[in-house]
Formats: C-alpha cells, structure tokens, sequence
C-alpha cells in the first residue's frame, strides 16, 4: 500500500502567511491519507473505509475524494499522482539551477534567463495541481487559498469563460471603448458595488444608488503587488452650444496596493489611498438620454506624485486617452453603468450643488434642409 | 446569432438535424451527475488525456530517435563511400511499395527461390 497525498500546496517553499478558512486541512507530505484496501461497495460514509485516520483529538477524519472505492478513478489519481511528482522534481531541479547561476554566474533577479525560468516554475506548479480533484472540489466549493497560484488559475480561467466576454460585448455595444478608449483588454476582474449591491456591466442605476462613491474590488490573477488607478469618465455631458456632448471625470483615485490578497480598491477593506478627483454623483438631466459612466482600471508604472496629478487634470472636457499617456498608464480593468434622468436626480443635484438642476433638454428633431 | 426564422420560412436543415437527433427515441436521456460523480469524471477525463499526451510524446521521442539514427547513418555511408550513398539517397524508380517483393531477412529462406511463380 503506497503512501499518497494529493496535497495542495505546489511549492515547496511556504508562500506568504495568508491562512485560508478550509472544511478540511489539506496537508502536505506527512503521511496522511493513507490508502488501505478499498471498500469495494461503494459506500463512502461507512466508518472504517480506507482513508479514515486518527487525529490528535483522537476523532476519525474522511478523505472521501482521496479514497472513493471506484477502480477506474483510483487508477486516474495513480497516474494524477505519478505526473505530480514528476512535476515537482522539474521545480525542484529548476529551482537548483537557478540558486546556481545567481550565485556562480552573477545573474540578477531582473536578467531575461532569470525571469523566463522563474516563468516556467510558475507555469509547473499550475500543471502539477491542474488535476487534481481535491483541490477541484475546494474551488467549485468556494474554498480558495489566493496565495496559491492554482486557485487564482482557476478564478481566471472561471472569468474569462463567463464574465469577461460579457463585459466586453457591453463595452463594445454601448461604445464605450471606441469613445473612452481605443481599446481595451481586461486582464484584472473588477466588481463594482453601489451601496452593498453588485453592478453588473452596462446595468441601468437609479440615482440614489449611485450618490456616494462605490466599494471596488479588482481582483489580480497574478500573485504579484501593483500599483491601480480608478478613473470614472461621463462621455455623455451635452453641449448644446457646440452641438456636442463632452467628457467629464467623476472620480480618479491613485496609489492603490492591490494583490491576489488585497483585493479590495476602495471601500471599507482598503488600503489607504490618494484622491486625486472627489467622487461626483452622476446626474442625468431631464430630456438627455441615458448617460454611460466608465470606470478603468489602471496600472501604475510606480507610484505617483499626487501634487503633480491635481494640478494636471481638469474636470470638465477630461479626455481618457491623454490621461493615460501624460502618466505612462496601463488600463488592465474596467466596468461600466448607466444612468438616466429619475425621480431623485432633482433633489441630488440641488443637494451637490450642480448646475443645471433646473434645465431640461429637448431633442430639436433634425431638419431636413430645403 | 440570426435563428429568427419568419413563418413560412424552413428551418435550418442543420437545426432540423439536430432535433432530430436529440429527440429521437433511441437517443440516451442526458446525464445529470451530482457533484462526487462529477468529480469523478473530471478526474477520470483528466488522468485520460495526461496518459494520452504521454503515449504521444513517448511515440514522438521514438519517432524522433529513428530518425536521429537514419540521418547519422546517411552521413557515415557518407564519409564512407560516395557512391553507395549517392545510390542509397537517389529517389527510388518505385513509386508504391510492391506487395510481391520478398522482405530482407538475416538468413536466407527453408524453400529457396520458387522458379514456377507466375503472377496472378
């Protein structure tokens, strides 16, 4: 009888101290899980089946995933668990050789080698857990470790399936990336929420919903710690003088900390960071269709003076695109709402202060000319 | 997706052949598996296709070794004797391998050379 675990941890080396909340404590080798002579019935809960050990408190704890008595799937752990040692005798190996050209050839953390094998160990780690269904079970459960680079694989693969083309059919269909950006690709997924309730992209928000500023949640797939800015530009002001609508910005914060483990922008789990523009509430006034409101999500190359960014942006007529460049940003999010003229936008505006409480716009139908 | 189809209009004979196999009597009823079995599959599915990917490799490096072996024998007959290779590399005046040819062996054959053989 072979000792086998199917443990989750793909690194050797202990990552971070982020303790996760488990149903049960998946281990590392140490002898747990040990495969006695299946019970060939079929019944999972019986008390003594192969898998039942002692704990400290003397209690017997099931590994029912490890030890499910159906043959052919206790030959597909064999051969999961032959390919997962195989796979991390490649890290290990891997890992050797790159202690050694650090130490005998000089080579920095920055050098390409470096960086290509450290790559590489990334990728392995993800194929030495990818198959293996305790930790399948742990993620469709919602029981996720965001330390672990096989989880945020999974939380990635899981947005792009889904929530990731959505949000980009609904940019794309609104024409919001044509007009607030030229294009776009989402690589963070970020969840709006206005007081307590989530926003899908594109969704139709009443005023009041949308008169403090939002929590945001940008959720990285990559276990490193960036530097985030969140813009929120209204490409729908009207200008009637100019026969033209403008852009305004509603919102811009700087100097955001997030990772896999800090995954909360703003809102009451974040860290502390710069407001560069207040938040505004969106206002639509009355006759004025639907205003969009998009939020970007940027990647700071470092951290930014925050004296230098007040002074550079305007208000009114701020455009995205020149945002962007003047601070080297990269856009790696975005969501988006809409709102519309409602009941409350009167008291809101008058509330803020906003000019144009009072004004309401009608469509002059175009003429055709003679 | 343009299904909408006007009255009148015929349906798609794709979508028509669809139907018909998913309606059709004989067809399984489709699976709904609770979340161990489900588990199981996936497992199962995945341990499936790494043994796969294996056998293909292994078949591959094969491949690849035979390969390394003829091309490290042209180049000795090579250096050996340019004639020889000149005759072994020419493109052969048989275009399809001929079933009646006999097969190289070590050792010659029990019956000999058969003088009576006619074709056909």
């Amino acid at each position: 009888m072979s000792t086998r675990t199917l443990s989750a941890s793909s690194s050797i080396r202990v990552l971070g101290a982020a303790r996760f909340h488990i149903v049960r404590s998946i281990g590392v080798a140490g002898g747990l899980g040990t495969r006695s002579t299946a019970n060939k019935s079929g019944a999972e809960d019986v008390g003594d089946v192969g898998g039942a050990e002692e704990t400290e408190g003397g209690r017997l704890r099931m590994r029912t995933i490890e030890s499910m008595p159906f043959q052919t799937y206790q030959l597909a752990l064999d051969i999961i668990h032959k390919d997962r040692q195989e796979n991390l005798k490649r890290i290990a190996k891997e890992r050797e050789t790159l202690e050694k050209l650090i130490k005998y050839k000089g080579l920095t953390h920055n050098d390409r080698r470096i960086v290509s094998m450290k790559q590489q160990i990334e990728r392995w780690k993800i194929y030495a857990d990818a198959n293996n269904p305790r930790i399948k079970y742990n993620f469709d459960c919602g029981i996720i470790s965001m330390d672990k680079p096989i989880y945020l694989n999974f939380l990635n693969k899981k947005w792009r399936q889904r929530n990731r083309p959505i949000l980009m059919q609904r940019l794309e269909t609104m024409h919001v990336i044509p007009d607030v950006l030229p294009n776009i690709n989402p690589i963070v997924d970020v969840r709006v929420h206005f007081k307590g309730r989530k926003v899908q992209p594109g969704q139709m928000l009443d005023s009041l919903m949308v008169e403090e500023f939002p929590t945001v949640r940008v959720i990285p797939f990559k276990n490193e710690e960036i530097l985030c800015t969140i813009a929120v530009v209204d490409p729908d002001v009207p200008d009637p003088k100019r026969d033209k609508f403008r852009y305004r910005c509603h919102w811009i914060v700087s100097n955001i900390p997030i990772s896999p483990a800090q995954t909360t922008a703003v809102g009451r789990l974040a860290k502390p960071a710069d407001t560069i523009v207040p938040y505004l509430p969106p206002h639509a006034q009355k006759g004025v269709p639907y205003h969009r409101y998009a939020m970007i999500v940027f990647r700071q190359p470092g951290k930014i003076d925050r004296a230098t960014l007040e002074g550079n942006v305007n208000r009114d007529n701020f455009t995205m695109r020149s945002f962007q460049d003047k601070n080297k940003l990269c856009p790696i999010g975005a969501s988006m709402w809409r709102v519309e003229w409602d009941s409350h936008t009167k008291e809101i505006m008058q509330k803020h202060g906003l000019p144009g409480w009072d004004t309401m716009y009608k469509r002059i139908k175009d003429v055709v000319p003679p | 997706m343009a299904k909408k189809s006007k009255k009148g209009s015929p349906t798609d004979i794709r979508v028509k052949l669809i139907r018909y196999s998913l309606y059709h009597p004989k067809t399984p009823r489709p699976l709904r598996f609770g979340t161990m079995r489900m588990l199981r599959h996936w497992t199962i599915h995945r341990a499936w296709k790494l043994y796969q990917a294996a056998q293909r490799k292994e078949r591959e490096y094969e491949l690849e070794r035979q390969y390394n072996k003829m091309r490290d024998a042209c180049e000795e007959l090579r250096l050996t004797s340019p004639g020889l290779y000149a005759r072994a590399v020419a493109k052969s005046i048989f275009r399809y391998p001929i079933v009646e040819f006999r097969i190289p062996t070590d050792t010659p054959a029990k019956n000999g050379w058969n003088h009576e053989w006619k074709r056909g």
